[in-house]
């Protein structure tokens, strides 16, 4: 049986097909949660705003147009989200993102070696602190692009703003990262 | 094309590869360019550093909650009136909700209230008064409930969810201990009889509101405090005022038979019941469960 599109399978949902919504959750859910995690680094906060974005898909099920991409319009929900909660939180005057970098997950995996594991944690620490340190709107860009691998003229539609934008937004946060992650190449000579 | 405009499209098409330079244009300058071609090291370095973050996978409970969410939206019961009366009530974003649960815990206390004192002792408009004020003071306090729960503002929801907890406690005491009947009975049991006798009645008011108000709102405190680190001894005393703005109703009503002084003695009390045991259950929270965590992993 050939494999359901997202559209197809969120038309399914809104007729009252579950299995179709779980299946939904299993193709984007873990990219959501990982995309907000990587936006925010607060585990917590990551989680609420997984729910809160998969609560807006449930109750547009019936609003929802096939002849958009599911993808696209479930990641706008998310950046929407997370505009929301960026707003709110320079209101409140707090910080944005969590201080401490994401802990990776994953553990230490037979047989690999402890030195190089942990070399990579200290990596991985690192480029998550540089990337949550950049401005929300070239976070954005740079996520979208290299986790989701979305082009810019996708990105420009998604953001609402032009696609020469959007690579500037690219540029200047590729720029912030090489200068911030620039001591790990000293380190290294 | 110069250096600047070649760093740029390398550092975009490390992003996405279909903004790459036509080859032969590269080619050509990064031979005879040394600074662009580290930059091209160091953006290549950097993406396959983002590509590497660790992945990490949906917390079961957050996919429990989303799933079961989804099945209740379209199942066959989802259109029944418990669906409808349960969805209604657990919608943070429904404007009249505070409004119902002001009505509706206003109602139940006056209740309680009505078991213990003759409510009749009190003229009808003064009644009716302070019932909309309550009900309005409930209104206010669910409002920053939900809308604590809606936009996790954890400041105002531990505002409002520390006197909620504090003033269900007052009355679960007052169920079975009214403060009236707590003073009578110490001014006629023998052993507290003395210390009783020292104090003005005004004064024994005063040390029961205390009591009265400070275990509640310690508790409340000390079960609201989870996810709040910020100013604790202000944002405690910030709660120790709402819970006051709910109980003042119910002592006036308790009090309204008796004189000024015991009126002022309560409150008083009360008062300072309210700020201290708000701070005291913070401070428990945070320090008291912590060291005794940390000692127990250290025996």
């Amino acid at each position: 049986m050939p494999q359901r599109s997202d559209e197809q399978l969120m038309r399914d949902y809104a007729r009252g097909d579950v299995q179709a919504f779980e299946a939904l959750f299993r193709r984007h859910g873990q990219k959501i949660y990982n995309l907000f995690l990587r936006f925010s680094g607060d585990p917590q906060l990551a989680e609420d705003l997984l729910q809160e974005c998969f609560l807006r898909v449930i109750e547009a099920r019936d609003r929802y147009r096939s002849e958009n991409a599911f993808d696209r319009w479930l990641i706008t929900i998310a950046i929407n989200l997370l505009r929301d909660h960026h707003r709110r939180s320079r209101r409140r005057n707090e910080k944005t993102m969590s201080e401490e970098p994401v802990a990776p997950d994953a553990g230490n995996p037979a047989g690999t070696n402890p030195q190089l594991d942990l070399e990579r944690r200290y990596l991985q620490d690192a480029v998550q602190k540089a990337l949550l340190s950049l401005p929300a709107e070239q976070r954005e860009v740079i996520l979208l692009s290299k986790y989701y691998g979305f082009s810019f003229a996708e990105i420009a539609d998604m953001l609402n703003i032009t696609p020469a934008a959007a690579k500037q937004k690219a540029y200047r946060g590729m720029l912030s990262l090489r200068k911030k992650l620039a001591y790990l190449k000293e380190q290294d000579t | 094309m110069n250096c600047e405009q070649v760093q740029q499209q390398l550092a975009v098409a490390v992003l996405d590869p279909s903004q790459a330079l036509p080859e032969q244009d590269l080619t050509a300058h990064l031979e005879r360019c040394d600074i662009c071609r580290s930059a091209l090291q160091e953006w290549t370095a950097v993406g396959q550093a983002l590509q590497e973050l660790p992945e990490r996978p949906v917390p079961p409970a957050a996919r429990r909650a989303v799933l079961q969410h989804a099945h209740q939206a379209v199942s066959p019961a989802a259109n029944s009136v418990w669906a409808w009366l349960r969805e209604w009530l657990l919608d943070w974003r429904n404007p009249m909700l505070p409004i119902f649960m002001g009505l509706l815990t206003t109602s139940v206390f006056a209740l309680v209230l009505a078991m213990h004192m003759d409510l009749s002792l009190l003229p009808p408009l003064g009644l009716t008064l302070a019932g909309a004020m309550w009900t309005g003071l409930f209104a206010v306090v669910f409002y920053l409930f939900s809308v604590g729960m809606r936009q996790r503002e954890h400041s105002w929801r531990f505002l409002a969810q520390t006197a909620l907890v504090a003033i269900g406690i007052f009355f679960v005491i007052t169920v079975f201990s009214p403060l009236p009947h707590a003073v009578r009975f110490c001014s006629n049991f023998s052993l507290t009889q003395p210390l009783m006798e020292r104090l003005s009645i005004g004064g024994a008011y005063f040390v029961f509101g205390v009591l009265y108000s400070l275990v509640p709102m310690a508790i409340g405190a000390f079960v609201a405090a989870g996810r709040y680190a910020q100013h604790p001894v202000l944002r405690s005393s910030m709660a120790g005022g709402v819970f006051m703005l709910l109980l003042a109703p119910a002592i006036f009503l308790q009090c309204a038979p008796f004189a000024l002084g015991v009126v002022l003695g309560w409150f008083g009390g009360a008062m300072l019941g309210a700020l201290v045991g708000g701070v005291l259950g913070y401070w428990a929270r945070h320090r008291l469960v912590r060291q005794s965590i940390e000692m127990y992993l250290f025996l």
